[in-house]
């Protein structure tokens, strides 16, 4: 166990009172972000709603037009929309990597990010789907989709593990979350009545009874077992979206893995940038210490190194061959159209940031921040490369389009939906972090050695 | 000004005399098609006519309309001197549901005829293979209610599992809800 750096004290040599203490100073520094909104914090806030607003104007200019207002054609029927989902999908990912994965492998570092890695997945998943049904021609017909669907289909089964993994990402963040929703209920008493009224029905009378630790540590033991086949499976089905499909380029046995690779990766690094954020918006240094930062730089470089495995099959391997359409598609990537793309996400989201973090001062936190930020915007792009230019090399070219067809730029309808669903998710996220704990309280004094079910039922001891 | 007007007019009329010129130069085409099939061989005669009179020497195309576009059967033939053209039919080419196949013949960028289409159907096109068709087996390619048994099963039993656990844990929501009736109020400092 890797103890937090503020804590001199071994926790067997902590008296009752110091203990209780203790909590208490960690209980008065999480809740500070719920008691007061800075005007920097208030401003964010409206920026992103800004852009979401634009983003739901773009969208009801889509649904009035129809799909003819975005760049989709008949060669890349799929776009920027569908890029978007599995990037989403692939950082949701990283919820169960954090919370069930590193809890399952007896490491304890990971405690006081859980929450920030669990609100992660809910956003993103909860907007993966939404922009699935934008990427619809007719989204009144989404229910068709489980009345009528093919159980045949890889998109009937991305329907079911897409829906399957937003219910029990939610109850992975609930069921750790009550009682920091009881610390809300209880000590948040000058908030507006329907927030009061939101924090008693949601801590479902949780009082801290013995038997109530029971159920909740019970319950977060069967989600932990239960959401990491779950998360393998989301990101698997998504990637078999497309090796299901002959295509150069998608036509591939290493794309499951591949894509459960850079969603590790990708997620990964977004939890660093939240946390980084988090820590200097909220003044958590003291809970989301260096060490934090330099174990999630390890994970990180670990996760660059796999991705980089994976990467090196999925191209090198047809790039031997060079073979047809395939080989087309890799010139347009290696050294054509796409090369500066290419290269810029191959070299700066993943072998670069592997290099950089083998050193030790990369890992303090705003190095690491800057670094895990260019991981995430190169992890968008390669799905976009995943996506365009696979749809502009089929192995037959279509006849009888339109020239331009054969080319796509996304129109400003699109990016602004995109644009409006990532808003959509950091506004999720902050909204949370301002009416909930983004520390897990139990958890990180857990870490620290500290069990809150014997403070609160000392008789249980 | 007056010049410059009486320059301009006089172009005019010299394009507008050239392109009528030209215009009358090309004369006008007409094509009959004609099937016919001799042991077991599948002809299609096109005959090509200008003024009642058979036009010779003349380069026709024959084309069926597929999908997306017109696929070219064989090469050009040129018409003989009774003005037809014989060209060979596949007796491979799948037709619509009822086996009938549009076929065109076409005259194109001729010299004297430019460009003369016609088209016509003809129940030509073989019976489609029924054994390469999996939609009515159980396969993956099949429809809803064919999807294979084993698949079906598969995917219920996980589903089942899954949201069996799923509902499980929710259940234990209600019993947290239900256990703080029975002890209310241990403590005030969770957290």
């Amino acid at each position: 166990m890797i103890p937090n750096a503020h804590l001199e004290t071994a926790y067997h040599e902590l008296s009752e009172e110091e203990k209780i203490a203790h909590r208490a100073e960690l209980r008065d520094v999480v809740m500070k972000p719920l008691r007061h909104t800075g005007w920097l914090g208030k401003a964010w806030i409206g920026f992103l709603l800004v852009v979401f607003l634009i983003g739901c104007y773009a969208y009801y200019l889509q649904l009035k037009n129809g799909l003819k207002v975005t760049a989709m054609r008949d060669y890349a029927s799929w776009g920027l929309y569908i890029s978007n989902f599995i990037f989403f999908v692939a950082i949701s990912l990283v919820g169960a990597l954090i919370s069930s994965v590193l809890r399952l492998t007896n490491f304890d570092w990971y405690r006081p990010i859980t929450r920030i890695a669990e609100i992660i997945a809910v956003s993103a998943i909860i907007f993966a789907g939404l922009i699935i049904i934008v990427d619809m021609g007719r989204p009144d017909r989404v229910l068709n989709l489980f009345t009528h669907g093919r159980i045949q289909s890889p998109i009937v089964w991305d329907v079911i593990v897409v829906s399957t993994y937003l219910v029990t990402s939610l109850l992975f963040l609930y069921f750790p979350l009550l009682p920091g929703i009881a610390l809300c209920r209880d000590y948040l008493t000058e908030k507006p009545k329907w927030q009061r009224w939101l924090y008693k029905v949601l801590a479902l009378g949780w009082n801290g009874s013995h038997r109530q630790w029971q159920i909740m540590k019970k319950s977060i033991a069967i989600i932990c077992v239960l959401i990491i086949p779950l998360a393998i499976s989301i990101h698997t089905v998504t990637a078999w979206l497309f090796a299901t499909t002959l295509r150069p380029g998608w036509d591939s046995t290493n794309f499951g893995p591949y894509f459960v690779a850079g969603a590790f990766q990708a997620g990964t690094a977004c939890v660093i940038i939240a946390m980084f954020v988090f820590r200097k918006a909220y003044n958590l240094q003291k809970y989301l210490t260096e060490v934090h930062f330099n174990q999630m730089g390890k994970l990180l470089v670990f996760l660059c190194l796999i991705y980089a495995y994976f990467n090196l099959n999925e191209y090198l391997v047809p790039a031997y061959k060079m073979r047809g359409a395939e080989g087309k598609l890799l010139n347009d990537l290696f050294t054509g159209h796409y090369a500066p793309l290419y290269w810029s996400v191959q070299i700066f989201g993943m072998a670069l940031p592997a290099l950089l973090l083998l050193w030790k001062k990369a890992r303090k936190p705003l190095p690491i921040a800057i670094i895990a930020l260019f991981v995430v915007v190169a992890a968008w792009f390669k799905r976009y490369l995943i996506v365009t230019p696979i749809m502009l090399h089929p192995y037959t070219p279509i006849q009888d389009v339109p020239s331009n067809w054969a080319v796509y730029f996304p129109t400003w309808i699109e990016i602004s939906i995109v644009s409006a669903s990532l808003a959509g998710v950091l506004l999720i996220i902050t909204i949370f972090s301002k009416l909930f704990p983004i520390i897990s309280v139990w958890e990180t004094l857990e870490n620290e050695g500290i069990e809150l079910e014997e403070l609160d039922n000392p008789e249980k001891k | 000004m007056k010049k410059h007007i009486q320059y301009l007019l006089m172009l005019l009329f010299l394009q507008c005399s050239f392109l009528v010129g030209f215009a009358q130069e090309e004369k006008v085409a007409t094509m009959q098609m004609a099937f016919g099939e001799v042991d077991s061989v599948k002809t299609c005669t096109v005959t090509v006519k200008s003024d009642s009179t058979p036009v010779v020497g003349t380069e026709v195309h024959l084309y069926v309309k597929s999908l997306y576009a017109l696929l070219e059967l064989g090469k050009a033939v040129a018409t003989d001197e009774n003005g037809e053209a014989a060209i060979e039919f596949p007796s491979d080419l799948p037709g619509n549901g009822e086996g009938i196949i549009t076929v065109i013949a076409k005259i194109e960028k001729d010299e004297t005829y430019g460009d003369v289409e016609t088209q016509s159907n003809v129940k030509w096109g073989a019976a489609p293979k029924k054994e390469g068709t999996l939609w009515n087996s159980r396969s993956l390619s099949a429809s809803r209610e064919k999807a294979p048994m084993i698949l079906v099963v598969a995917s219920t039993g996980i589903i089942v599992l899954i949201w069996g656990t799923i509902f499980y844990v929710i259940f234990q929501l209600f019993k947290i809800k239900k256990s703080a009736k029975l002890i209310p109020e241990i403590s005030k400092e969770n957290g």
